[in-house]
């Protein structure tokens, strides 16, 4: 997925003071079979875990061969507590989670911006809004919590909130406008505010939508 | 592995702390009838903390009865002296937290472990949290495996910065042969330079530990350990990782600089290699690898081949030393296994100067070009924090968090045999 334009993510109503595991560090990308592709995520990006991250300086191990065999082997590394391969969130169905907690992840960098120059990755200090996250690096991603409100830039929806599409659901990492809520146990969002705007240094930087994390009941 | 000559030679500067004298760095404890019993000093706490984390890894360097280089403890009372450290730590904390709310510092440790007040205390924990950190801080290059020493070139970056370290081209130029009337006509020949991109990046541990067992009854040393031991641990596995990936990379060796045997002439070869390489004569050669690795370095004359005066000199420092100190002129060192985390009491796992298990000798020149660039975050590479107040069970989670980062560089030419 390529650096999506006027992309930006805000925790706006939230108790994540009280949830220690609402924010946890991913690598996005994406598999083939169990081979990980890794890729830039813009800001806000939805995404859902898939499996635990190598933990980095024990990917590679070795071991005794065990009884009757001499010397060392390799060996399967160790993984992650809870760092994990990010991919995209293709539905708000997340298998598992019924509750508050949606399994459903925006990718929130609290690092600083950082540009890429051909096999460098660079921090430039300063730029704070709607940052991406580079291919191959960790970042930080976002559990919507049911309940919470979150504000999201235009470049995250591939169909944008008007007075008549006020209620989104979620595809491919974006976000859709409808006229209704669904009705699948799904986790979708309604549009609390249409006409906000960001503002950057001096100056205004595009549209700001304010959406309310709920979820649906499947209807009989 | 605990280096004991690593740990004799830390500077003294480090117990000479003396920090700006602010209101609090000294609290007199006093007792019912007004008599000062003790003066806690913030200075003295950091400085015992030091020496206690010190005595504590040095009684680890010497549990190797055999080891040529003994750490010099300074201390008769060793167990004594651990719990005073933490008990005097865990009082000035305690006093901090008192002043704030009106009351007398107690005098003593149990006055502490009876007050439940304090295990929810911020102060006393944000005061126990900077003790800490500054304890371990300095401490932690002196216990970082010598290895990492040998392979890193460390560097600071500010917080959220990234570290440019520029690679100088090693290119030199061609003279074209040439004739008088034709100076201009000859080629453009250019030199370009690298760069890599450091960023100091966090990796955390979140822990608890108990008030009344760790903190109320614990040893200083073993306290401060447990920060810096794992610490440690992943920054030697980090730099193990990026080498180990590094050396599979034809970037950085390139399969000409590869052998995949032992024998003399094989060893000959990589070594005029490495010096033609590297512009060092083969006294500057270092050749790096395990002891199950090195101990095949082990000339061997005629046919069928035979260990070249095995039964004489070469052989008792063989058999001794379980290498040869110094082969063709090329000092031999020894890097040792680090276990993984978690594993070491069932299928222990291991990483090392090889990943996949094949033993690997690597040459490269001791005063050359590090072969990897680092960075540590400047100000506190080293955070902890204690969160008391959130746990409901007498426990205190602990979160600590390492800023650095690790890139191959390879500006000098490296050359690797595999002994298998």
């Amino acid at each position: 997925m390529a650096y999506i334009k006027n992309t930006a993510f805000e925790v706006y109503v939230t108790n994540s003071k009280r949830n220690d595991t609402q924010n946890i560090t991913g690598k996005f990308g994406s598999f083939s079979g169990q081979t990980f592709t890794p890729d830039v995520c813009s800001a806000g990006f939805l995404c859902v875990q898939n499996s635990l991250l190598p933990n980095e300086g024990y990917e590679n191990v070795v071991t005794r061969g065990g009884a009757g065999t001499n010397g060392f082997v390799e060996a399967t590394g160790i993984t992650n507590g809870n760092s994990w391969y990010m991919v995209t969130a293709t539905s708000g169905n997340a298998v598992g989670l019924t509750g508050d907690h949606t399994g459903i992840y925006a990718c929130n960098t609290y690092d600083v911006a950082r540009a890429t120059l051909g096999n460098l990755a660079i921090n430039i200090p300063g730029k704070t809004l709607g940052l991406s996250v580079p291919a191959d690096e960790r970042s930080d991603f976002t559990e919507l919590i049911v309940g919470e409100q979150y504000n999201w830039g235009a470049g995250n929806f591939s169909t944008k909130p008007t007075t008549d599409l006020l209620y989104c659901t979620i595809a491919n990492g974006l976000l859709v406008a409808q006229a209704a809520a669904p009705t699948d146990g799904s986790v979708y969002f309604q549009v609390m505010k249409l006409d906000g705007r960001f503002t950057e240094g001096a100056f205004d930087a595009g549209e700001k939508y304010t959406l309310r994390c709920l979820r649906s009941k499947a209807t009989a | 592995m605990i280096n004991a000559a690593k740990l004799n030679s830390i500077s003294d500067d480090l117990f000479k702390y003396k920090s700006a004298n602010t209101q609090d760095k000294v609290i007199k404890v006093c007792s019912a009838d007004g008599k000062n019993v003790l003066n806690l000093d913030r200075d003295d706490i950091i400085v015992n903390g030091r020496y206690a984390t010190l005595e504590h890894f040095g009684k680890i360097a010497n549990m190797d009865k055999d080891a040529p280089i003994k750490f010099n403890s300074t201390l008769k009372h060793y167990g004594n002296y651990q719990k005073k450290v933490m008990q005097n730590t865990v009082l000035y904390c305690a006093a901090l937290a008192n002043k704030a709310v009106g009351l007398e510092p107690y005098t003593n440790i149990n006055d502490v472990a009876n007050d439940v007040n304090l295990y929810r205390n911020p102060i006393f924990w944000h005061a126990l949290a900077y003790i800490s950190q500054e304890v371990i801080t300095p401490l932690f290059p002196a216990v970082i495996p010598a290895a990492t020493e040998r392979l890193v070139n460390w560097n600071r970056a500010r917080l959220g910065e990234t570290k440019l370290v520029s690679i100088k081209s090693n290119d030199f130029f061609l003279f074209d042969d040439d004739s008088w009337g034709s100076v201009s006509s000859k080629p453009y020949q250019y030199l370009y330079k690298d760069m890599i991109a450091l960023t100091p990046k966090p990796y955390t541990a979140k822990t608890k530990i108990k008030w009344y067992q760790d903190i109320i009854d614990g040893e200083a040393g073993e306290y401060y350990a447990a920060f810096m031991r794992g610490a440690y641990n992943k920054m030697y596995a980090i730099m193990l990782a990026k080498f180990n990936k590094a050396m599979a990379n034809e970037k950085y060796i390139p399969a000409e600089n590869k052998w995949d045997s032992f024998t003399p002439q094989n060893w000959t070869d990589a070594i005029m290699a490495a010096e033609a390489l590297n512009g060092v004569p083969r006294n500057q050669l270092a050749a790096m690898g395990s002891l199950s690795a090195l101990s095949k370095i082990l000339p061997t004359v005629g046919t069928p081949a035979v260990a070249a005066g095995i039964q004489g000199q070469i052989g008792v420092e063989w058999v001794r030393n379980g290498f040869l100190a110094n082969v063709f002129g090329v000092d031999l060192i020894e890097t040792g296994l680090a276990v993984v985390p978690g594993t070491q009491n069932y299928k222990p796992k291991y990483i090392g100067l090889s990943d996949n298990g094949q033993d690997k000798i690597f040459i490269f020149a001791k005063n050359g070009y590090s072969l990897m660039e680092g960075a540590i975050a400047e100000g506190s590479p080293i955070t902890i924090t204690f969160t008391p107040e959130e746990t409901a069970d007498m426990t205190i989670d602990i979160s600590e968090t390492i800023i650095f980062d690790i890139q191959p560089a390879f500006s000098q030419k490296v050359m690797e045999i595999s002994v298998d």
